[in-house]
């Protein structure tokens, strides 16, 4: 009704000579059309965030770090193999790149933390802090100082922020997170795919998170102990069982799936297997997990390619076979392919940066305990009687094969080197590399191409190393 | 062209040259800008190809290897290829301009020759220059399917023997090397053609894989024959027929080892005739074509 007045006074404005008219020309459904919005609303925002941090997280990078870290290999010859040999360029994770700020990143968390503070929705805004936190703090791990400060906003060539200060910014952002957490408001409910909204889980995984990012400082830090000290303190308030951890939503639907079983449906799918590193370590103990994460090979037990010597085709198991030898993460039951719920942050991460911290500063029985702790999840039995660097080869041993297919082993490994890892040597692998694993990401190929101050990837592979300045010395 | 025409014979010969040069003058900002499978960048022509290559003297970075490319480099021509210490070339990081798939001039000949009532003509289609990756030889470099891979070293997973080359000699890479490794016999087997950079399209180091694309084809020959005798006016009442069989894309002379230089990786919504990659070549046809001509 309202609608036909308005059209009718318009039109009769018009016909009388149009001065005088403004006010009837803009307002709802005159000035915006209901059917073609042309913004999105907070919670729209926020369900793409959330389906691109899942993705981001599962995708090109996730897989390259399985290989690198050998828990996956690359066999076939194909584009898969050739990221397994550290062929890679600017634009082998050029999309990982514009996942940090666009299309569910960066750009609309900021939007929606604009619009949550305009709401007054403290507990969404916290929300929104965390995946912020995660997702620059992410970026930060692989490609070391990163556009941030001026990442959002009209700089047309944003300056890399030094990869400290991110890290600062992170730890800083989920303090207030926490805060706003106990604030007020609703927060998003069921479009919170992770949690559903619960502030408490949300408040433990920000704690976890903070111990995550804090050992990324540690191998630099000029005082260690204060750095593991804070760790602690974190991580005792962080997650508190496997029932808080912080996983992807997936379902069986086709756009829902999880990436590394959508992968796995396609031609180069078989292309990337088991790695012989993190089977062995897991056929030495009968690694209840086995079945989890992979399939049986052909002849019907379990075992891993090996980068630098080819193993027997019959002795590599995939990460999935053909029905029914599945697996479980690969298909949790044979009606379930592909809705496996990736686990990002998890009550056995959090147990295991205590341990590790705990090592690290004296006090062993308190590490074990907390090593133990993450080996009771899967069922395995406890550990005792291990101290020093023999109790810190189990806790890193132990988080290698608990955060299979999670990005922050490549953390762990270039701040610790363990589980010790034979780099690709054989072939031709390129020089540049100096018979290391490559220690970060090129930046991406089309960031390079309009922001100078991208240094050349020639020049990236000349710095450092080619490692973050977190990452202060090579692994062997 | 009629050189002659007489009532019963004749021959026309048609000539058609065309060449397209251009420069990208300015681009407002970014370093270069996609342009179907190849790049606009400022002082090229419009979409050469953007990609990795090995190292070369005056092409690459001198810092790269610790500036062990610098050094083997003075005093070396430019272009020569950098061999590493182990005889083989070196994927340099940065990605240059490689090569240039646009042909320097195109062309055809089109000829005709008619004696009382039979016609020939023929078309002869020519292209000149340009330089693409072929993109399946790569690949089947890496499945070991190339005729090329028939010849190989032999390669037990570690090491290989066998039909040994040196980079920049005897039709393998020729051209002027520097470095280490110069000079230097080294198996190619597997090593090279799986588990180096070799093969193209899945290493995104295209240089193996570059190879003129120029081409000379026959693009059809016809004989038409014109029945215009009275008793196809006075039995079929039309005032002739013409019988004409045809033959289109009867031979391709070129230096291409793929399939066919026309075909396009791009597709045929790629404004730059690129690289070869699984499409699918131009048909051999051949018609034959009754005209009644009223």
């Amino acid at each position: 009704m309202t609608r036909s007045v308005k059209v009718a006074a318009v039109s009769l404005c018009l016909v009388l000579g149009g001065s005088g008219c403004g006010s009837f020309l803009t307002g709802d459904k005159l000035s915006s059309d209901p059917n073609n919005p042309s913004q999105a609303t907070a919670v729209q925002l926020f369900v793409g965030v959330q389906a691109n941090m899942f993705t981001s997280q599962e995708n090109t990078v996730a897989m390259t770090v399985c290989m690198w870290m050998q828990q996956c290999a690359g066999v076939g010859g194909r584009f898969v193999d050739q990221y397994a040999h550290y062929t890679v360029n600017e634009f082998s994770w050029d999309g990982n790149w514009f996942q940090v700020y666009t299309g569910g990143g960066l750009i609309d968390l900021r939007k929606i933390e604009a619009a949550e503070r305009a709401a007054g929705d403290s507990v969404f805004l916290g929300i929104a802090k965390i995946w912020e936190a995660f997702d620059i703090g992410v970026a930060a791990d692989l490609w070391g100082d990163v556009p941030y400060t001026e990442a959002v906003g009209s700089a047309p060539t944003p300056v890399l922020d030094n990869q400290s200060a991110v890290y600062d910014s992170v730890q800083s952002l989920l303090s207030q997170a926490i805060a706003e957490l106990a604030g007020p408001g609703t927060g998003p409910l069921g479009n919170d795919l992770v949690y559903g909204g619960d502030k408490a889980k949300w408040t433990a995984a920000a704690h976890t998170l903070k111990a995550r990012f804090l050992l990324h400082t540690v191998e630099g830090a000029a005082n260690k102990a204060t750095v593991y000290g804070s760790a602690i303190t974190e991580a005792t308030s962080g997650i508190g069982s496997p029932a808080g951890d912080l996983t992807a939503y997936h379902s069986t639907a086709t756009p829902e799936r999880n990436i590394w079983y959508q992968f796995q449906t396609t031609t180069f799918g078989q292309d990337v297997v088991a790695g012989k590193a993190l089977v062995d370590i897991m056929n030495g103990r009968a690694d209840p997990r086995l079945p989890q994460y992979f399939a049986k090979n052909s002849l019907g037990t379990y075992g891993g390619e090996d980068p630098n010597v080819a193993q027997p085709g019959n002795t590599v198991s995939p990460l999935n076979g053909l029905s029914p030898n599945v697996s479980l993460r690969m298909c949790p039951t044979t009606s379930s392919c592909g809705s496996f719920r990736q686990p990002f942050v998890t009550y056995q991460e959090n147990e295991l940066i205590l341990a590790e911290a705990y090592n690290q500063t004296g006090s062993d029985p308190l590490a074990l305990t907390h090593l133990n702790n993450a080996r009771a999840v899967p069922g395995l039995a406890a550990l005792v009687g291990i101290t020093g660097a023999a109790l810190l080869d189990s806790i890193m041993t132990e988080k290698y094969v608990a955060l299979y297919q999670n990005i922050e082993v490549w953390n762990d490994y270039r701040r610790t080197c363990i589980p010790a890892l034979t780099p690709y040597n054989t072939g031709s692998v390129n020089p540049q590399w100096r018979g290391k694993i490559p220690g970060r990401l090129f930046y991406g190929g089309t960031e390079m191409n309009v922001n100078t101050h991208i240094p050349d990837p020639s020049t990236q592979v000349a710095t450092n190393g080619f490692r973050n300045p977190n990452d202060t010395a090579d692994c062997p | 062209m009629r050189p002659i025409q007489k009532p019963d014979y004749g021959w026309e010969v048609g000539l058609q040259w065309a060449r397209n040069r251009g420069v990208v003058i300015s681009l407002n900002g970014p370093q270069y800008v996609f342009f179907g499978s190849g790049v606009a960048q400022v002082g090229q022509e419009i979409g050469v190809l953007r990609s990795q290559g090995y190292i070369h003297c005056g092409l690459s970075d001198p810092t790269l290897l610790g500036g062990a490319v610098g050094t083997a480099c003075a005093g070396a021509p430019r272009g020569a290829m950098y061999i590493d210490a182990t005889g083989f070339p070196v994927t340099d990081p940065n990605q240059r301009i490689l090569s240039n798939p646009n042909p320097r001039w195109t062309g055809s000949v089109r000829s005709a020759f008619r004696y009382r009532k039979f016609q020939i003509s023929g078309l002869l289609d020519i292209r000149h220059g340009g330089v693409v990756p072929n993109d399946v030889k790569g690949a089947l470099w890496s499945y070991g399917t190339h005729i090329d891979t028939q010849q190989r070293a032999s390669c037990d997973g570690t090491t290989c023997t066998g039909n040994t080359k040196v980079f920049g000699k005897g039709g393998w890479f020729d051209g002027p090397v520097v470095g280490p490794g110069a000079g230097m016999a080294v198996p190619i087997g597997e090593n090279w053609y799986r588990q180096s950079d070799a093969p193209c399209p899945f290493s995104s180091v295209e240089e193996a894989c570059l190879e003129p694309h120029g081409y000379v084809k026959l693009r059809e020959i016809s004989v038409t024959y014109t029945l215009d005798a009275p008793w196809v006016e006075r039995t079929l009442g039309i005032g002739s027929i013409d019988l004409r069989a045809s033959g289109r894309n009867l031979k391709t002379w070129t230096k291409w080892t793929g399939y066919d230089p026309e075909t396009s990786g791009g597709g045929s919504t790629d404004p730059i005739q690129g690289s070869e990659y699984f499409g699918n070549p131009q048909t051999r046809s051949f018609v034959f074509t009754v005209t009644l001509n009223h």
